[in-house]
């Protein structure tokens, strides 16, 4: 497994990330035992950077990685989030000051640890501005002084909003989902340049930009205009007139370019797990490439709303 | 997919804090349903409100289901709006209950169950009494009947048109056995009223719970939107009660798929403004 350095944290992290969404049933029922075993055959592969939060499953991610770490916790770096908790627009979110505080604390009994290495607000776009840089953010400074938390961050899906907070704050990292990918590189805009030079970790998820990218599709809640949806699909009929999964392509697209520490995927078996993991020495094949972001081009960098800001 | 959804008809009931007496013959939903319950069914979808639609089965606690749901809002439920019960069928002196309603400012609508009611209920002055005073109370009537009351409903609105009236669930048709007429005449004659709005909620349970196929519904859901159209239609989700036949997510994909020849625009009217509208959310 290749190997980065996570900005200026110190910690060294695979260059895959295991996106924990799954684990809490997100992208269809897994039971106990497949949840606990995709964790270690993760392990297994090298990967030792596992993203989840209280939002996926209700809870149910975070309480089966707590599970599936036992004897394990000291191989791998933990990043969890807070702030969010359901999708309902208003009282899903909750980013004042006293709400990160305790919801840190529970994540930290459901992960069965002494301290989170990665603690982050999720989907900062959700929450009144004032509030996340008035409370949430001193939160998380105070988390840090408390030990509670190595390692602070943001994360959310505007990425010139994400922006404007981390230049406005001092945290260790930034996540940016959806925003490098095949139909979209705005990361690459300000975000990524703005990390940099702040020697931010910066972490890439949803390469498939939440199943826009895949073979079937997006689930229906995909907030995508029919627009992008089509123009995606039309790609991924191509790729499968040519024999490969666009999801492969997508995974090949976001693993071969250094521009991000951590790369986060979300898989549900360990097949998957495999066949992602011996993407990350192959390069996309540069025609299929070419042909795809040339039927991408009339969405390309075309997003939807998402949250206030 | 709408951005964001609002929820037109929602229940939360508690069976140790007030009384629900209907809940004894649905064993599956007997127990409580509390907002927390609903922020787990919705999933990822968007859904920034709902509309609380009165469950209790105690006239006398009326009143204190509002006051719960009003206290349900104020410590973190994202309810926008209470349609709450009134004895209309007290004519002139249902006007003290809903002098006491105006006091929550939640509460937007009333709804007075007809559906378990006998023929005739509806039609009866000083029922339509009651139902004519809200207009002097700003409060919309949501209509709740079985589809062989929908006569009486027509005679009813046909003299109140100063009232906001929402037929809640279609106006329950026969979808089991596939019962389509006189239902779809009815529905057509209601369309005619432009104070009349309509509810795209219920119709799961009023399919054959255990075997129902998308396709029962289809012909229900195009009437309803050729009659009321995308400016007259909302959507809901009537759960907890939809959980007897289907997910809330399941129920809302069937939805999104229905209305997904209409332009975006028409989209957000169905999924979120009609409401906001029709409500004064």
């Amino acid at each position: 497994m290749k190997m980065s350095a996570l900005g200026k944290t110190g910690l060294q992290v695979s260059k895959i990330g295991f996106g924990c969404a799954p684990l809490g049933n997100e992208y269809g029922e897994l039971d106990q035992a497949e949840a606990l075993h995709a964790v270690h055959a993760a392990i297994d592969h090298g990967i030792n950077f596992f993203d989840t939060s209280p939002y996926y499953g209700r809870t149910l991610s975070e309480t089966r990685l707590g599970e599936a770490l036992k004897g394990k916790r000291d191989q791998v770096v933990v990043a969890t989030k807070g702030g969010r908790f359901s999708a309902e627009l208003e009282s899903g979110f909750d980013f004042s000051y006293n709400s990160i505080i305790s919801m840190c604390e529970a994540s930290l009994k459901r992960l069965q640890t002494d301290v989170i290495d990665v603690y982050q607000l999720h989907d900062i776009e959700f929450g009144k501005k004032e509030i996340v840089l008035n409370e949430a953010i001193p939160a998380l400074y105070d988390l840090k002084k408390a030990g509670k938390v190595r390692f602070i961050g943001a994360t959310g899906f505007p990425v010139d909003y994400l922006h404007e907070v981390i230049t406005q704050a001092d945290l260790d990292l930034t996540l940016s989902y959806c925003h490098f990918n095949l139909q979209n590189q705005a990361l690459h805009r300000k975000l990524l340049p703005a990390a940099r030079e702040r020697n931010m970790g910066i972490i890439n998820a949803s390469v498939t930009g939440m199943g826009l990218l895949t073979p079937q599709g997006p689930q229906p809640w995909h907030p995508a205009s029919d627009n992008i949806k089509s123009v995606c699909k039309r790609a991924a009929d191509y790729c499968t007139e040519q024999g490969v999964s666009i999801a492969q392509l997508a995974i090949q697209f976001a693993l071969h370019r250094d521009d991000c520490d951590v790369t986060l995927l979300g898989t549900r078996t360990t097949a998957e797990l495999e066949s992602s993991v011996g993407l990350i020495d192959q390069s996309p094949d540069p025609d299929l490439l070419e042909q795809v972001l040339k039927i991408l081009e009339p969405v390309a960098n075309l997003t939807w709303p998402s949250g206030y800001h | 997919m709408p951005n964001k959804i609002i929820d037109s008809h929602v229940h939360f009931w508690d069976p140790e804090l007030l009384d629900y007496p209907w809940l004894e013959d649905v064993p599956p939903i007997n127990r409580s349903f509390l907002p927390a319950d609903y922020s787990q069914a919705i999933g990822n979808f968007p859904v920034a409100g709902q509309v609380f639609v009165q469950a209790c089965g105690n006239p006398n606690q009326a009143m204190a289901e509002v006051e719960w749901v009003s206290t349900l809002a104020k410590t973190g439920a994202s309810v926008k709006g209470i349609i709450a019960f009134a004895p209309l069928e007290l004519g002139e002196r249902a006007a003290g209950a809903l002098e006491g309603l105006t006091r929550f400012p939640l509460v937007k609508g009333i709804r007075r169950l007809i559906q378990s009611e006998p023929l005739g209920f509806s039609t009866q002055p000083e029922f339509v009494r009651g139902v004519q005073l809200l207009a002097d109370f700003n409060f919309s009537f949501d209509i709740c009947i079985k589809h062989h009351q929908l006569q009486d409903v027509l005679q009813l609105v046909e003299q109140c048109p100063d009232v906001q009236f929402v037929l809640d669930h279609i106006g329950k048709p026969d979808i089991a056995v596939g019962l389509i007429d006189p239902w779809k005449e009815q529905i057509t004659q209601l369309a005619t009223y432009e104070n009349v709005t309509c509810k795209l909620s219920g119709l799961v349970t009023e399919a054959d719970i255990e075997a129902w196929q998308p396709a029962d519904l289809t012909p229900y859901i195009s009437h309803i939107l050729e009659t009321f159209g995308p400016n007259r239609t909302m959507f809901g989700s009537d759960w907890p009660v939809c959980t007897l036949a289907t997910t809330y997510q399941k129920w809302l994909e069937i939805t999104l798929e229905a209305t997904s020849r209409f332009s975006p625009v028409e989209q957000d009217q169905i999924f979120y403004q009609n409401a906001v509208d029709f409500y004064k959310l």
